[in-house]
């Protein structure tokens, strides 16, 4: 196995909490060889929203010489990141350099960097409690302390939530279909998504706010949460009991008073059998999903008299299968040539519909290539790719030179054509059906 | 694009796309470049017309901005970009118009910069009526009225290469002109100040270039159009700072090459595509990339002070044999020389045991870019000992390790005895590799001759003791490695 070393470390990484908004990191990082010096010389702060202020930075020598960064060397790009270079760098160089941040609410301070940090200091007034998670990456999480018991807390979010959802859930008039799936699948499929770059959507259906559901229902385009709600008032005119959820990522912690730990939204519906879950405001899904980062999460209920804390169902792996299927002619010359279809369903589809929003025709064809490194794909057709709900089809002819390997009187034909390859990572706890690779070997005539 | 005499430069840029399929969608959108130091985005709009016949003006919001160099510490040069999702039989058009004051009267204009199918592409130049405009076209034929170049029905092409290059007045009429300009900028930025001299004092070349090579590549660009790429930072900062771009390390080295009475030039070159210089369009902002010629008792010695893994009496593949233009009053377009051809010996010492697992020990010794790729590959794997000669040329290594063979079956082993990767550039190439097998193991087959092209492969068997010994040797074909040297530069 290979490692990457690293040799430089942070002696010490002191962050200081300055409330109300403001947050101070300073920085000494030992430099041990002429890699460090190449590595980690230059330095670039990200940021989102407003950049870093009161920057400082200097080079400390062995010598003990000291030479700071003028202030006409640091450099921001406007956007997304303030950069600087320290001078006269050499192997056991100290850098030092120190800026203030901004934030508002709690505070997420990764604890895992590049680089090694010997000791961390951070400091948080008392009014602040902090919450160790061990990640990995590891991170500590800062909110305000708080009196209230955590039931009395999520008792109230709770209520505020779903006295906001019945604000929002004005009536409409019934479709002609009662089923939920149906009921899901026409608000995924028959209402636009402003969010998302379905091939549906055009620049004139820029998305004003819905203010009800019949507005939704009404323009045929809305946001996520917009289409999530035409979907339950839906379900409620045809009859059904319906509740607004809030998912939580993993790492939710109940005894941690932040709802940003419940980040996602879906639509619960009552049945006699318990609760389901819907989440039409995903256009990439297809019936009976929820969102990969949504199956198998904890989730918190809303109901006027309070939570109800579940974890949301997982998928069946038949629902997010790909199908994969390659009809190839074996050459004397190891060779294979023939034509490949993929089908992808669910999940994997909808992974593979989100990775293409942001690329260019081109990139995406890229993509499937770089998928058969080595081989040379023809005709390849991409269909569905950004059409909502049904699965993503590829096809393409391919030619692999050299595809078995060859020795003077055989050919060992590898039958795992497709590998384990496997491009998306799905949720946790999906059963795979995984292919054993061999080998097949061939005779050639004497 | 109305040029004035005064530098000031103005380009509106229209283009109109006609989406066909759902794969096209994302063929509708544009882009500009422009230098934040020194030009300015008048206006940039852009509409989508569906096939119904409404039209939709695209929000100002949805315009993207950004750095264009993502690598640099900073640039100046930046990308506005827009993009939206097009339907089929949809129609995409844009308009910018910016505004630039550059010291540059050369411009450039590709008919194909997105490879799309092209129903028309033109460009139109206004000037004063007394100002001389030399065109050059470089693969392409467009009709010409005036100062209106047009081209018409060009098929898809992602490789299209096809563009009208443009000098106006009588600035860099020829490559001597350029390279005056280009001495000009550089030699302020050289001075020999008492740091330098002190850095440089009883230093060889061989340790200035080693020196310099050292130091760290931080790119800072900014005032582009006034011609600030090509001006390094006084060298005395350079040294100062410990860090700097590539025309920055290029003048340290040679302000402390000239303390020491050794002369030197700058050299421009393309790194990235030598062969968008052309001879018929002379022009500085054809390169992108600065080394370094010093003067020799052999004649001049190209090096790239930037690459930290080529020595010094190297040039790094990827320039060799360039286009090239020395920073000196009155030089030509020369090219830089191929270098030697590489040199690998590998030698491979390997043991199977009866239960198909396989083991030894690689020796390997490497001269020339081989050596320079290993270098930058290497740096950070444990276990691999290397034995680095830099700056001297060879880099040797060895490494043991084991693995499992794949079997066939429960009968039959299947051993690649060509370990390593072959090198897809001209090599020097021989390999020797040694297998012992145990004596519970038969060899069914061995490979014939067509399992190694292009080269000679010897196989031997031998029986050493009890264990059978297979030994391969292989070398590729002395045609294979044969490549002529263009004339060097003095010549």
């Amino acid at each position: 196995m290979l490692l990457l070393l690293a040799f430089a470390e942070v002696l010490l990484w002191d962050t200081r909490v300055l409330p109300p908004n403001q947050i101070t990191h300073s920085i000494r990082v030992q430099l041990s060889d002429h890699r460090d010096v190449i590595r980690y010389g230059t330095v670039s702060i990200p940021y989102r929203g407003h950049a870093p202020s009161a920057v400082n930075a200097r080079t400390v020598l062995s010598t003990g010489a000291v030479i700071a960064v003028s202030p006409s060397a640091f450099f921001d790009d406007g956007q997304r990141a303030l950069s600087f270079a320290l001078p006269a760098l050499e192997p056991g160089a100290i850098i030092e350099y120190q800026y203030t941040e901004s934030y508002a609410g709690t505070l997420t301070i990764p604890l895992q960097r590049d680089l090694p940090v010997r000791r961390w200091a951070i400091s948080y007034p008392p009014e602040w409690e902090p919450h160790y998670f061990q990640g990995p990456p590891a991170y500590l999480l800062l909110t305000p302390r708080s009196s209230q018991l955590p039931d009395d807390f999520w008792r109230s979010y709770a209520a505020r939530l779903a006295a906001t959802f019945e604000q929002e859930l004005a009536p409409v008039t019934p479709r002609p279909e009662s089923d939920l799936t149906a009921l899901a699948e026409f608000c995924r499929t028959q209402i636009k998504n402003s969010l998302y770059r379905t091939d549906n959507l055009s620049p004139a259906d820029r998305s004003e706010p819905n203010a009800t559901p019949a507005d939704t229902l009404r323009r045929g385009i809305g946001t996520s949460h917009e289409i999530n709600l035409l979907f339950a008032a839906l379900a409620r005119a045809a009859g059904y009991s319906v509740f607004y959820v809030r998912v939580g990522t993993p790492d939710f912690r109940r005894e941690i008073l932040d709802p940003g730990q419940l980040p996602n939204e879906v639509i619960a519906v009552r049945l006699p059998a318990g609760y389901a879950f819907f989440n039409p405001g995903v256009p990439y899904l297809s019936a009976g999903l929820l969102d990969a980062d949504e199956e198998g999460q904890p989730a918190l209920l809303a109901t006027a008299e309070g939570p109800e804390f579940v974890t949301l169902p997982r998928s069946s792996p038949a629902l997010n299968r790909t199908e994969r299927q390659a009809h190839l002619a074996l050459a004397a010359d190891g060779s294979v040539s023939g034509h490949v279809e993929l089908v992808y369903h669910g999940l994997t589809s909808a992974a593979r519909k989100r990775k293409a929003e942001s690329q260019s025709a081109a990139e995406r064809l890229a993509d499937i290539r770089g998928e058969y490194p080595g081989a040379q794909l023809t005709n390849i057709s991409l269909r569905n790719i950004a059409l909502p709900a049904v699965p993503v089809q590829i096809e393409f002819d391919i030619y692999v030179p050299n595809y078995a390997d060859r020795s003077a009187r055989r050919l060992f034909l590898p039958t795992d054509f497709f590998g384990s390859r496997a491009s998306f990572t799905l949720p946790p706890g999906h059963v795979y059906e995984s292919e054993v690779g061999n080998i097949l070997p061939v005779r050639r005539p004497l | 694009m109305v040029a004035e005499r005064s530098g000031r430069q103005t380009t509106t840029t229209r283009s109109v796309v006609r989406i066909l399929t759902a794969e096209g969608s994302t063929a509708a959108r544009a882009g500009i470049t422009y230098d934040a130091t020194g030009a300015r985005v008048v206006s940039f709009r852009a509409w989508l017309l569906s096939s119904s016949g409404e039209l939709q003006e695209i929000a100002p919001s949805d315009f993207k901005d950004r750095a264009l160099n993502q690598g640099e510490i900073h640039s100046s040069l930046r990308q506005r970009t827009i993009s939206v999702p097009a339907p089929p039989g949809s129609v995409f058009a844009s308009e910018a118009v910016v505004t630039a004051q550059t010291v540059f009267a050369q411009f450039e204009f590709e008919f194909q910069p997105d490879g799309l199918p092209i129903a028309c592409s033109r460009f139109t130049l206004s000037s004063p009526p007394d100002w001389p405009v030399r065109a050059h076209l470089f693969d392409a034929h467009p009709t010409v009225a005036g100062q209106t170049w047009t081209v018409h029905s060009l098929p898809a092409n992602s490789g299209s290469s096809a563009r009208l290059a443009i000098t106006l007045g009588s600035a860099f009429a020829t490559w001597s002109d350029v390279a005056t300009w280009l001495a000009a900028q550089a030699e302020p930025a050289a001075r020999v100040t008492p740091a330098i001299a002190a850095r440089a004092a009883s230093q060889s070349v061989v340790a200035l270039a080693t020196f310099v090579q050292g130091l760290r590549y931080v790119a800072v660009n900014a005032n582009a159009n006034q011609g600030e790429g090509f001006r390094p930072r006084d060298a005395d900062s350079v040294l100062a700072l410990g860090y700097g771009d590539c025309k920055d390390k290029a003048n340290l080295l040679r302000a402390l090459l000239r303390a020491r009475g050794v002369d030197s030039w700058l050299v421009a070159v393309n790194a990235a595509d030598r062969l968008r210089v052309r001879p018929e369009w002379p022009s500085p902002r054809l390169f992108n990339h600065a080394i370094l010629a010093v003067s020799t008792p052999d004649g001049l010695q190209y090096f790239d002070p930037s690459d930290p893994y080529t020595p010094f009496g190297q040039l790094p593949a990827a320039l060799q044999n360039s286009p090239a233009l020395l920073f000196a009053p009155g030089a030509m377009l020369a090219t830089t020389p191929a270098g030697d051809i590489a040199v690998v010996e590998r030698s491979v010492h390997l043991a199977i045991t009866a239960d198909g697992k396989i083991g030894g020990r690689v020796l390997e010794s490497s001269r020339g870019h081989v050596a320079a790729d290993y270098r930058a590959k290497l740096i950070d794997y444990p276990g691999i000992h290397v034995r680095d000669e830099f700056p001297g040329d060879g880099l040797h290594l060895h490494y043991e390790f084991t693995a499992s063979l794949r079997a066939a079956g429960p009968e039959l082993l299947i051993l690649k005895p060509f370990l390593l990767a072959d090198f897809a550039s001209p090599v020097s190439f021989r390999e020797t590799v040694e297998i012992t097998l145990p004596p519970e193991l038969l060899v069914d087959e061995l490979p014939d001759h067509a399992f190694f092209r292009g080269g000679k492969l010897v196989l031997e068997r031998r029986d050493v003791a009890e264990n059978p010994l297979l030994v391969l040797r292989r070398a590729p074909h002395e045609q294979s490695l044969h490549r002529r040297n263009p004339p060097s530069l003095r010549q």
